[in-house]
């Protein structure tokens, strides 16, 4: 048996001509947060959709800790933890009974985890409150302790953050790597807060239009978005040229735009700039710049940014 | 499966609005009942059982029931319960039986006033009488009041009455693969209402077709089946449990076939 704890193969979804996902193929590991990346209708959700079953494949397969097949992996599905588009709640109950009510449907006996969770999603003080007069961030916080019922292995959690304050986002994002170091748990989260995204996620899955674009771990993703210098001038194969001989350095990369990324002598501005200038070529930008995940998510998809 | 079964029974409990309609139940059954007991006083004309008949078991079962079943299972799918219990491994026969189950308990508790009212009738001694409107436990008081009982006719009254209980989850089956392909609680209640007054008209002219009067002895729909009295034999009685037992079952089938390979949005 590996040691991933979900895989998909080749895994394709149609709803009539209409192809929602094409030949996606990823693997989770325990003890890893992936970000899941992508546009509105990208296909997060349908991938979401499908491990959680409440979707067939059209094709391609699903593994669950190393089982597939109908059967396997409704049995595996016990180890799961969802909360997919919005979270689900019985709207006339209070959080603890949402909690013991999913509990029982669970068959989780152990009554105390109700108070844990409540008190770790921070919901411990609405104890009269029914779930329908919840806020939307109470209400996100309420489906991720449903999530956490039955202490599962993965954690599939769609759009998490969505109305939750700024420190209930700190919260959530704490609890995330919390889970994630102490119970080795595997979490699969999407979210459009790209930005909240990169300070939660440890891996991260670009999809764009049902396919998987990239997969890349955050040392790639930094080394990839890593700071450099941005140069544009007449005569961009001249400064490689410089760049090589005056500079001694291979580390830079031409752009389609014909702007040069340098990603040496970052703390030598000035040298650079005097070498550049002594072999008369004229520069009409000269930055130091870096890519953020947004910057890098967009050049993915073949937008404006560069990678 | 039990677990399903258990935390919909607690969901069920915790429901303010199943509390609101079984109160709406018992008032009518009370209304009924004291109806059934001024006609044949003559203090209420005769022609006032169109109106008794709309606080009847039959007809507020056929309403009540159906917002039960919207609620229990569309209500579910509203509230991403069955979602949950999908994406954590339950099997989507052991959802279906739950569900089922969930109804068939808040249909006894929909139903349990009307028991209750025709137990306390008949045992008043006195008469009540609500003419030809008159189906399943307003029959059984039409039928049975201002006779003195024996212990054995209270036991056979105890096993009639239990029967019209299956019946009526027997016909309000029907709502459960209506509410898990519509899932909208609104179509569940508008269908069935509608099916329903279909079914009493048909099986109203059933007794001129043999065919339509066999079609409908084979359902929980027949006339037959809703009229019982101290007068039906054992056999029918079992008769009509084992028609109703395999009603429910073929109906749980046919959600079954469409909802194993459904989507759930």
């Amino acid at each position: 048996m590996n040691s991933y704890v979900v895989q998909t193969h080749h895994l394709s979804k149609n709803y009539g001509d209409y192809t929602a996902l094409r030949q996606v193929s990823i693997r989770l590991k325990g003890g890893h947060i992936y970000g899941l990346i992508g546009q509105n209708g990208a296909g997060k959700t349908t991938l979401m959709r499908l491990l959680a079953g409440l979707a067939f494949p059209t094709e391609g397969s699903i593994e669950l800790f190393g089982h597939s097949g109908k059967y396997p992996l409704q049995e595996e599905r016990k180890r799961l933890g969802c909360m997919i588009e919005h979270p689900g709640f019985v709207p006339y109950m209070t959080a603890k009974q949402n909690l013991k009510l999913h509990r029982m449907m669970r068959g989780v006996p152990n009554e105390e985890i109700e108070d844990e969770l409540l008190e770790l999603v921070g919901l411990a003080d609405t104890v009269r409150k029914k779930a329908r007069d919840f806020s939307l961030g109470m209400k996100q916080r309420l489906g991720i302790a449903i999530a956490l019922l039955g202490s599962p292995e993965v954690l599939i959690l769609d759009e998490p953050i969505n109305g939750l304050d700024p420190l209930g986002v700190i919260e959530i994002r704490n609890l995330l790597r919390q889970l994630c170091e102490e119970r080795q748990m595997a979490i699969l989260i999407s979210s459009h807060n790209l930005p909240e995204l990169y300070q939660t996620a440890t891996n991260y899955i670009i999809i764009h239009k049902g396919e998987i674009k990239q997969t890349l771990t955050q040392e790639q993703l930094d080394e990839r978005c890593k700071h450099h210098i941005l140069i544009r001038c007449d005569q961009p194969e001249k400064l490689t040229s410089v760049l090589e001989t005056e500079l001694g350095t291979l580390n830079y990369k031409v752009m389609p735009d014909r702007t040069v990324k340098l990603y040496d002598c970052l703390d030598q501005l000035e040298r650079v700039a005097r070498a550049i200038h002594d072999k008369g070529i004229v520069v009409t930008k000269f930055n130091v710049e870096g890519e953020t995940l947004e910057n890098y998510f967009i050049s993915c998809l073949g937008g404006e940014g560069d990678a | 499966m039990l677990n399903l079964i258990r935390a919909d029974l607690f969901k069920l409990m915790k429901s303010q609005a199943v509390k609101v309609l079984i109160a709406i139940s018992a008032a009518s059954a009370m209304i009924s009942a004291v109806m059934a007991y001024l006609i044949p006083l003559g203090k209420i004309d005769t022609r006032m059982t169109g109106i008794e008949f709309m606080f009847s078991d039959m007809n507020m079962t056929c309403i009540l029931g159906a917002v039960i079943a919207g609620m229990i299972i569309c209500g579910d799918f509203e509230n991403k319960t069955i979602h949950n219990a999908i994406s954590s491994g339950s099997r989507r026969y052991a959802i279906i039986i739950s569900k089922a189950v969930a109804l068939a308990v808040a249909l006894m508790l929909l139903l349990l006033p009307y028991a209750i009212v025709t137990a306390a009738g008949l045992g008043t001694g006195d008469k009540f009488d609500v003419g030809s409107v008159g189906i399943g436990f307003l029959h059984v008081l039409t039928a049975e009041s201002g006779n003195v009982m024996e212990i054995a006719e209270i036991g056979k009254l105890a096993a009639i009455m239990l029967t019209l209980i299956i019946v009526y989850i027997a016909q309000l089956s029907l709502c459960v693969p209506l509410a898990f392909f519509l899932k909208k609680p609104v179509f569940v209640v508008a269908i069935y209402y509608g099916f329903s007054i279909l079914c009493a008209q048909l099986a109203g002219g059933s007794e001129s077709s043999s065919v339509l009067s066999r079609i409908f002895s084979l359902t929980p729909y027949g006339n037959k089946h809703a009229l019982m009295a101290l007068e039906t034999t054992a056999g029918d009685m079992a008769r009509t449990i084992g028609i109703s037992v395999i009603f429910i079952a073929f109906m749980l089938a046919v959600t079954f076939t469409a909802f194993r390979k459904s989507e759930i949005k």
